[in-house]
């Protein structure tokens, strides 16, 4: 399994005792969709949602519902209005 | 050997809604960092995305424009990576179901013309922008563009010269921007474009190692981005100096050159899965009929209306339809004052000049159409002449000034008075004697600086064909 490929992906680090619980999980989850491919979906439609709910669209007009201090204030770090991360270029 | 060049292009093209394509905040461009940001854009946890009407209706009006297969029940998905432009970790894209595929547009070029067909067009979601600041040794992140509604216009690799490739991107800019899709400034970054090319000998079918060009903000760029790379991939060929790999490189326009832009950590993985928050949206041919009935007038369509109804010709309509901005500024206007030549002459000799000094292009010209038909409707009927017009028109574009009421309160009404022209027309024949005898003796070019000299005591303010007839008359 690439457990390490995607944890880097998504900026995790693991521990070995946490890797080895996800191999586990992740193989459960592998496996179950294995089980999917034996099954015979020749002229079935793809489903795409269980909901049978369609066309969810809004109006194009502007709302302004938090203001700019309320919207920074979870920031671990902030700077003259912008969010502060780690530097991302050399 | 011969080669070829192959492109295929992706251009992303803002479009010109009101607010972002998955919530309320306002899109507009140029506020303060982080202003137009909810929790839904810059991605809090429970906050789903709803999407706007009329960013779908603006795809449609793309699709129509050029002639693609619209998909009946379009669905987003999700592309997964890790960056801090990004908040939620995926952007709101479409890849198993996009809104149209199967398109074409027709470019002309000095081959002559050809279609150019498109593989899809997708409707997908801004990304923030990151400042770096070497000060404080960290990056920071403004949301406002996070979630702005764009459509990516995806090219079959048909393109094999810089110049189809200009022709397309103008194609594109004319066709989206009349159909009121985008403004498409490229270098506003509201149209962006990325070149993916490759070379190979010329009547092979195969393609070659491609890469992908970035940051080239304007038509000129891309030209000369096209023609550093295809040479250095051709050199690479040719004598092995560097081996060909699958990139993306960076186009540096002061040095002219292109730049890998990152080592790849083997193929990039986006791990694509549906989007099970936003639902399916259905488009039925009621709303394609009803996108397509509201759709502007096409510039193709304004061409034959610009040349055959209202008789300009085809220089002057084309520099019209060049521009979606000068369109408008042409029809608002021609509403006011219904003289065709008069507006377009007004608008190419004088109006382009005085944006050109302002250095602004024809896309950025902003001027209150009433004011400027009112200041031909001055000249035409005679209130004002052409020299104090041109004054008026610089006035009304600096100041915003009302032309009638600035006549009115400066007293620039042409003198009209036939008796008071002819006064100071003896006048000026009594000063200036010897030149009135060296015009008599035959050097009749001393005759419009007599003219002037008329014009001049009168402030500027007669018609110049009176004086030029009372003159003649009393030279005879």
């Amino acid at each position: 399994m690439q457990i390490d490929k995607f944890a880097g992906m998504v900026k995790f680090s693991l521990s070995e005792s946490e890797r080895a619980t996800i191999e586990d999980q992740s193989r459960v989850l592998v496996d179950s969709f294995g089980l999917l491919k034996n099954i015979d979906t020749d002229g079935v439609d793809a489903m795409f949602t269980v909901l049978d709910i369609k066309n969810v669209l809004r109006e194009d007009v502007v709302a302004k519902n938090i203001s700019k201090e309320t919207l920074l204030s979870n920031a671990p770090e902030q700077y003259g209005g912008y969010f502060q991360v780690p530097k991302t270029v050399d | 050997m011969k080669y070829e060049t192959v492109m295929g292009l992706e251009v992303h093209v803002e479009l010109a809604t009101e607010t972002k394509l998955f919530c309320s905040c306002s899109a507009k461009f140029g506020a303060d960092a982080n202003e137009n940001v909810c929790p839904a854009c810059c991605g809090m946890p429970g906050t789903p995305p709803v999407t706007n009407k009329k960013a779908v209706e603006l795809a449609l009006a793309a699709a129509l424009v050029t002639n693609s297969k619209i998909t009946p029940v379009m669905t987003f998905d999700k592309k997964n990576y890790f960056y801090p432009d990004l908040p939620s970790g995926c952007q709101i894209t479409q890849l198993f179901a996009p809104i149209c595929r199967d398109g074409w547009v027709e470019i002309e070029t000095s081959e002559g013309r050809r279609k150019i067909t498109l593989a899809q067009i997708h409707i997908e979601e801004d990304a923030g922008k990151l400042v770096h600041d070497n000060r404080i040794g960290a990056s920071l992140v403004d949301f406002n563009r996070t979630s702005v509604p764009l459509v990516e216009i995806v090219s079959n690799p048909d393109f094999r010269t810089a110049e189809e490739v200009v022709a397309y991107l103008e194609k594109l800019r004319v066709l989206l921007s009349f159909a009121g899709v985008s403004d498409c400034k490229m270098q506003e970054g509201s149209m962006r474009c990325d070149v993916n090319i490759s070379v190979r000998e010329k009547g092979s079918s195969e393609l070659g190692t491609r890469t992908e060009i970035k940051n080239m903000n304007s038509l000129k760029a891309i030209a000369s981005a096209i023609a550093f790379e295809s040479g250095r991939q051709i050199n690479a060929l040719e004598t092995g100096s560097e081996a060909l790999v699958q990139e993306t490189r960076r186009w540096d326009d002061n040095i002219g050159e292109t730049f890998s832009m990152r080592e790849k950590e083997g193929v990039a993985d986006y791990r694509y899965f549906p989007n099970p928050e936003i639902m399916p949206i259905e488009i039925d041919d009621a709303w394609i009929s009803y996108v397509r009935e509201n759709l502007p007038e096409p510039a193709h369509d304004k061409f034959i209306r610009l040349t055959e109804k209202l008789g300009l010709s085809d220089y002057d309509s084309n520099i019209i339809i060049g521009s979606k901005n000068l369109a408008d500024i042409f029809d608002g206007t021609l509403k006011h004052f219904d003289n065709p030549k008069e507006v377009v002459n007004w608008i190419i000799v004088e109006l382009l000049s005085i944006a050109k000094g302002d250095n602004k292009g024809e896309d950025d010209i902003k001027i209150d159409c009433r004011k400027f038909a009112k200041i031909m409707e001055l000249v035409d009927n005679k209130t004002i002449n052409r020299a104090v017009a041109k004054k008026l028109l610089l006035l009304v574009w600096k100041d915003g000034i009302d032309p009638e009421q600035y006549v009115e309160e400066n007293q620039l009404g042409m003198v009209n008075d036939t008796g008071l022209i002819e006064k100071t027309i003896k006048d000026v024949l009594v000063e200036q004697a010897s030149s009135v005898e060296q015009y008599k003796a035959g050097n009749t070019k001393l005759f419009n600086f007599l003219v002037g000299q008329v014009m001049k005591k009168l402030a500027g303010k007669a018609d110049p064909k009176a004086i030029n007839e009372l003159l003649a008359k009393h030279l005879e």
